[in-house]
C-alpha cells in the first residue's frame, strides 16, 4: 500500500506502535463489553417461568398439534432448516394466578402470535405474506384474566418469517406482568430507542454533511460520507418499519443494496481522506457495484442462501474492509488526531459487520439482531470529531493568515512611507537646488553684472557720484525684481506690475511725467522665470522712457490676454536708438520667453513697446527653463 | 506753519543716519531724535510726545510692533509707521495691526519717504499693492489664521483692496468706481481699524508698564 499523502509518515518506533496497538485494543474492548452488557440477559426473578424447549409442528398445519417434535430454544433460521411453524410447550401452575401474567418475547424474527390453553392472546402483525417485521423488537402479550388455570395449561407461539425459513425465536417467558415488564421495557429502550435514534442521528447528519458538501464541491469526500450516512439511514429503516412500504422482495433486496453502497461510499471517503490517488481502482469498484446492483433482483431472498451469501454480502463486507485495513494502516504511520479517531471508529464498525456476517453464515448465534445498526452512532460521533477539528484548525489558520497579512501590511506601509519620505526629501532638495541655481542665474544676470560694472568703474576713478547713485538704485531695483520672481504664489503680472510701480513713482514725480495705468490681471499664469524676464523689459523700457526721451506722459498697460504696452509721447525712435545697449537686452529678454516684442513710434509722437506674451504662457515659459 | 515732530527708532546706523537726514532736510518736518533700541525710544517718549512716530520693526531689545501698539494705546493722537524692508509684508500687517497707518521701505527715494509721512499727517492711510494682496490672499485663504480681532471686508473694500494690488492710485481707484478720493481713503482706514480691533487691552497694560501712562489714581500735577 502506497501511502503518497501530502502529510510525512510518522516515523514509526516501536514503542509508538506498542502505544496505538494497545488503545486499539482498549476501544475495542470497551466497544464490546458495552454491546455484551447491553445485549446481555438480565436475572430472571423468581416466579418467571423461561421456556428452554418446545415442541415445534410445521406452518404448514393448520393448527398446533398436541404433540411435535421437541426444540430447543432458541432456534435460527439461519443456522437450522424450516424454523417457521407452531411451538407448543405445557406449562403446569400449583393454583390460578391472582394478579396479571404476560408472555414476554425477547427475541422474534420476524413475527409471532401467542395463544393460551387455545385461545389467542395477540400478534405483532400479519402472520401471511407480507408477514409483520420485527428484527430485534421484543413482543409482549398479557394473558386476559382467568385464562390461566391451576394445573396444565398449554402455551403455543406461531412463528412466521419471510424469506421462509428465516426467522428466530429466542427466550420464552411466562410470569407476572409486574415482574415481567421491567425486563420488556429495558429491551425495548435497548433495542428500538437506540435503533431509532441511530437511524434519526444518522439521517441528519446525512443531510448536513451534504450541504456541507454541496457548499464545498471541490472536497468530494464530504459528497461520499453523506452518501453513505444516506445509504445507512435507509438500511436502518428496516429495523423500524413493522409494515414495509415497498413490495417485500423489493424492500429485502433494496436492504442489501443500502449496505452494499455504504461500504462503497466508505472506501471512496477514505481514499479522499488519505489522499490516496487510486482511480483504476475507483472505476472497478464502481462498476461492480453497479452490477451487484442491477443483478440483485435477480438473487435468492435469502440472506444466507448459499449463493447470495458469498457473493453479496462477503463482497460488501470485503468492501467495507478494506478502507477500515486502509485506516489502519495510516493509524500505525501517521501522526494525526483526525485519523486515530477515524481509524479506530472504523474498526469498531468492522468489528460489528464481522460479527453480522458470521451470524448471518450461521456461524455465531443471532442474539438480538444484528450489530452494525449500532455502528452508525460511533461513525457519526468519529465524524463529528473529526468535523471539529478541521473547522478549528481551519479557524486557527485563518487567524494566523490574519496576523500574518496585518503585520505584512503594516510592514509594507512603513516600507512605502519610508520611501515617499525619502522622495519627498529628495524632491525637496532638488527644487531647493533648482530654485537656488536659477537665482544665481538671475543675480549673475541683472545685479551682480551692474554691480560689477559700477565696482569697475568706482575703481577705475572714472565713476561720478550720480552715476554710481544711479546704478546702484538700478542694482537694487533688478534684486527687488528678483525677490518678487522669487514669490512662488504670485504669477501674476498685473500685480509685479503694480510693485514695480511703487517704485518708479518716486522717479516718475521727480521727472515730472504723469502716469496712466492701465494694468488688469492676467488671465493665465506665468513661470517666475518669465515673469522676471518680463519685468525687466518693462523696467528697461520705463528707464528709458524716464530717462532719455523728455516725455510728459507715460502709459503701461497690460490686457488679460497677455498684452504688455509702454507707451510714452516722447522724442521717438530716436531716443530709442540712444538706449542701445538696453534693447538689444530687451530682444534677447523676449526671445527667452517666447514673447514677441515689438517697438516702433507711437502717434502723434513718442515710442511704443509692445510684449505679446505667448500663449499658453505658463507651460511655454516653462519648458524653457 | 510749525514743522511736524518725528521720533525715529532706527537700529542700523546707515539706515537711520540716511532716514535722519532725509526728515531733519524735509521743509516740513522736524527729527526730534533718533535712536537704536526700544528702550531709547521708551526713555525718549517719556519725556516728550512726537506727531509721528517712525520704528523699525526688528530692534535688538524688542519689536517695533510692541513699541507702536503701546504709543497707540497711551497716546492715540501720535501718528505711526513702520519701516520695513521689502518682501516683509507678514511684520507690515502686524504693525497696521498693532496700530501703524503706513509703512515704508528702507530703500525707498528720500521723496517718497517726505510724501508718505506727509500723507500719513494729512488723514490719509497709504497701502501699497504688497499690503492689498496680502490681505486679499489671507481673505481668499479658508483656513488663515485671522490676525487679532479680524472681521471679513465688505465687497466694496475687497473691490478697493483689489485695485490696490493692481497697483492703482487712490484717485484712479476712486474714478474706476465713481467714488471720491476721501471715500476710497476712508475704506482703506476702515480696513486698517478692522485689523486693529482687540488689542487695546495688553498694548495699554504694556504701555503703562513703559512710563507712558500714570499708573491709575494719580493726576497729572
Amino acid at each position: 500500500m502506497s501511502l503518497d499523502a501530502g502529510r510525512p509518515p510518522h516515523p514509526t518506533d516501536g514503542r509508538a506502535v506498542a502505544r496505538r496497538a494497545g488503545l486499539l485494543l482498549l476501544t475495542l474492548t470497551i466497544y464490546w463489553a458495552a454491546v455484551l452488557w447491553l445485549r446481555s440477559d438480565p436475572p430472571v426473578d423468581e416466579g418467571v417461568l423461561q421456556l428452554q424447549r418446545m415442541d415445534w409442528a410445521p406452518a404448514t398445519d393448520p393448527a398446533p398439534k398436541s404433540a411435535g417434535s421437541p426444540r430447543g430454544l432458541p432456534v435460527d433460521g439461519f443456522r437450522q432448516p424450516e424454523v417457521d411453524g407452531w411451538y407448543s410447550a405445557d406449562i403446569t401452575l400449583a393454583a390460578r394466578p391472582q394478579q396479571a401474567w404476560a408472555v414476554y418475547l425477547p427475541q422474534v424474527v420476524m413475527n409471532a402470535a401467542v395463544s393460551v390453553n387455545g385461545r389467542l392472546i395477540g400478534q405483532g402483525g400479519s402472520l401471511t405474506p407480507p408477514v409483520a417485521r420485527h428484527w430485534a423488537r421484543p413482543l409482549w402479550f398479557l394473558v386476559p384474566d382467568g385464562l390461566l388455570r391451576a394445573g396444565s395449561n398449554r402455551l403455543t407461539v406461531r412463528l412466521a418469517s419471510e424469506p421462509a425459513g428465516t426467522g428466530l425465536l429466542g427466550k420464552v417467558y411466562l410470569g407476572p406482568a409486574a415482574r415481567l415488564e421491567p425486563l420488556y421495557r429495558y429491551d425495548r429502550l435497548v433495542r428500538v430507542g437506540v435503533a431509532e435514534t441511530a437511524f434519526i442521528i444518522t439521517l441528519a447528519t446525512s443531510l448536513l454533511i451534504a450541504l456541507l458538501a454541496w457548499l464545498r464541491p471541490a472536497e468530494s469526500l464530504y459528497r461520499w460520507y453523506a452518501a453513505g450516512l444516506g445509504a445507512w439511514a435507509l438500511h436502518d429503516l428496516n429495523l423500524l418499519l413493522i409494515e414495509p412500504p415497498l413490495p417485500v422482495w423489493l424492500w429485502n433486496r433494496l436492504n442489501t443494496v443500502t449496505v452494499f453502497w455504504f461500504a462503497v461510499c466508505c472506501l471512496f471517503f477514505t481514499l479522499r481522506l488519505l489522499c490516496l490517488s487510486r482511480p483504476l481502482f475507483e472505476r472497478t469498484v464502481l462498476t461492480l457495484a453497479v452490477i451487484a446492483t442491477l443483478l440483485m433482483p435477480f438473487t435468492p431472498d435469502a440472506l444466507h442462501h448459499p449463493v447470495r451469501l458469498p457473493v453479496w454480502e462477503t463482497l460488501a463486507l470485503l468492501l467495507a474492509f478494506y478502507p477500515a485495513l486502509l485506516m489502519l494502516h495510516a493509524y500505525f504511520s501517521r501522526d494525526d488526531l483526525e485519523i486515530t479517531v477515524l481509524a479506530l471508529s472504523s474498526v469498531v464498525i468492522t468489528s460489528g459487520a464481522i460479527r453480522d456476517w458470521l451470524v448471518i453464515a450461521g456461524l455465531l448465534e443471532r442474539g438480538p439482531g444484528f450489530l452494525m445498526h449500532f455502528g452508525a452512532p460511533v461513525g457519526v460521533l468519529a465524524l463529528g470529531c473529526v468535523l471539529v477539528s478541521r473547522f478549528n484548525r481551519a479557524l486557527r489558520r485563518t487567524e494566523q493568515l490574519n496576523s500574518t497579512l496585518e503585520q505584512r501590511v503594516r510592514e509594507n506601509s512603513a516600507e512605502l512611507e519610508r520611501n515617499l519620505e525619502t522622495l519627498h526629501a529628495y524632491r525637496r532638495r532638488q527644487a531647493i537646488a533648482d530654485e537656488r541655481s536659477r537665482i544665481m542665474r538671475d543675480m549673475h544676470d541683472g545685479v551682480g553684472s551692474q554691480l560689477v560694472s559700477t565696482l569697475a568703474a568706482v575703481e577705475s576713478g572714472r565713476a561720478d557720484l550720480g552715476g554710481v547713485a544711479l546704478a546702484l538704485r538700478d542694482a537694487l531695483n533688478d534684486l527687488r525684481l528678483i525677490v518678487d520672481a522669487v514669490d512662488p504664489n504670485d504669477a501674476d503680472i498685473g500685480r509685479a506690475l503694480a510693485r514695480l510701480r511703487r517704485r518708479l513713482d518716486a522717479q516718475l514725480t521727480a521727472a515730472g511725467i504723469v502716469l496712466e495705468w492701465r494694468v488688469k490681471p492676467l488671465a493665465t499664469e506665468l513661470h517666475p522665470q518669465a515673469q522676471l524676464q518680463l519685468l525687466r523689459i518693462v523696467q528697461e523700457a520705463l528707464s528709458n522712457a524716464i530717462r532719455h526721451s523728455g516725455c510728459r506722459r507715460l502709459r503701461v498697460s497690460c490686457s488679460a490676454d497677455g498684452v504688455v504696452e509702454i507707451s510714452d509721447d516722447g522724442r521717438g525712435m530716436a531716443a530709442a536708438a540712444n538706449a542701445g545697449n538696453g534693447l538689444s537686452n530687451m530682444r534677447t529678454r523676449a526671445r527667452a520667453i517666447n514673447a514677441e516684442l515689438s517697438i516702433d513710434a507711437a502717434s502723434p509722437n513718442g515710442t511704443r513697446v509692445r510684449i505679446l506674451l505667448p500663449v499658453p504662457t505658463g507651460a511655454a515659459a516653462e519648458s524653457r527653463f | 506753519m510749525p514743522a511736524h515732530s518725528v521720533l525715529l527708532v532706527e537700529d542700523d546706523p546707515a539706515t537711520r543716519s540716511r532716514l535722519a537726514a532725509v526728515i531733519g532736510g524735509h521743509p516740513q518736518l522736524s527729527l526730534l531724535a533718533a535712536v537704536g533700541d526700544c528702550a531709547g525710544a521708551f526713555e525718549q517718549l517719556r519725556r516728550q510726545r512726537p506727531q509721528v512716530l517712525l520704528t523699525d520693526i526688528g530692534l535688538p531689545d524688542g519689536s517695533g510692533v510692541e513699541l507702536i501698539a503701546a504709543v497707540r494705546a497711551a497716546h492715540p493722537e501720535v501718528e505711526c509707521m513702520a519701516i520695513s524692508i521689502f518682501g516683509d509684508e507678514r511684520h507690515v500687517v502686524e504693525a497696521i495691526s498693532a496700530g501703524a497707518n503706513g509703512y515704508l521701505l528702507k530703500d525707498d527715494a528720500p521723496e517718497a519717504i517726505g510724501k508718505a509721512v506727509l500723507q500719513l499727517l494729512g488723514g490719509g492711510a497709504p497701502i501699497s499693492p504688497e499690503i492689498g494682496r496680502f490681505l486679499l490672499d489671507r481673505a481668499r485663504t479658508p483656513h488663515a489664521e485671522p490676525l487679532a480681532g479680524e472681521s471679513p471686508f465688505t465687497s466694496r473694500e475687497r473691490e478697493v483692496l483689489e485695485l490696490v494690488e493692481l497697483g492703482y492710485s487712490y484717485q484712479e481707484i476712486a474714478d474706476q468706481l465713481g467714488l471720491s478720493f476721501h471715500t476710497v481713503n476712508a475704506h482703506i482706514k476702515h480696513i486698517y481699524r478692522k485689523l486693529q480691533a482687540n488689542s487695546r487691552g495688553s498694548a495699554l497694560r504694556s504701555a503703562r508698564r513703559r512710563g507712558l501712562l500714570r499708573p491709575v489714581g494719580k493726576r497729572e500735577p
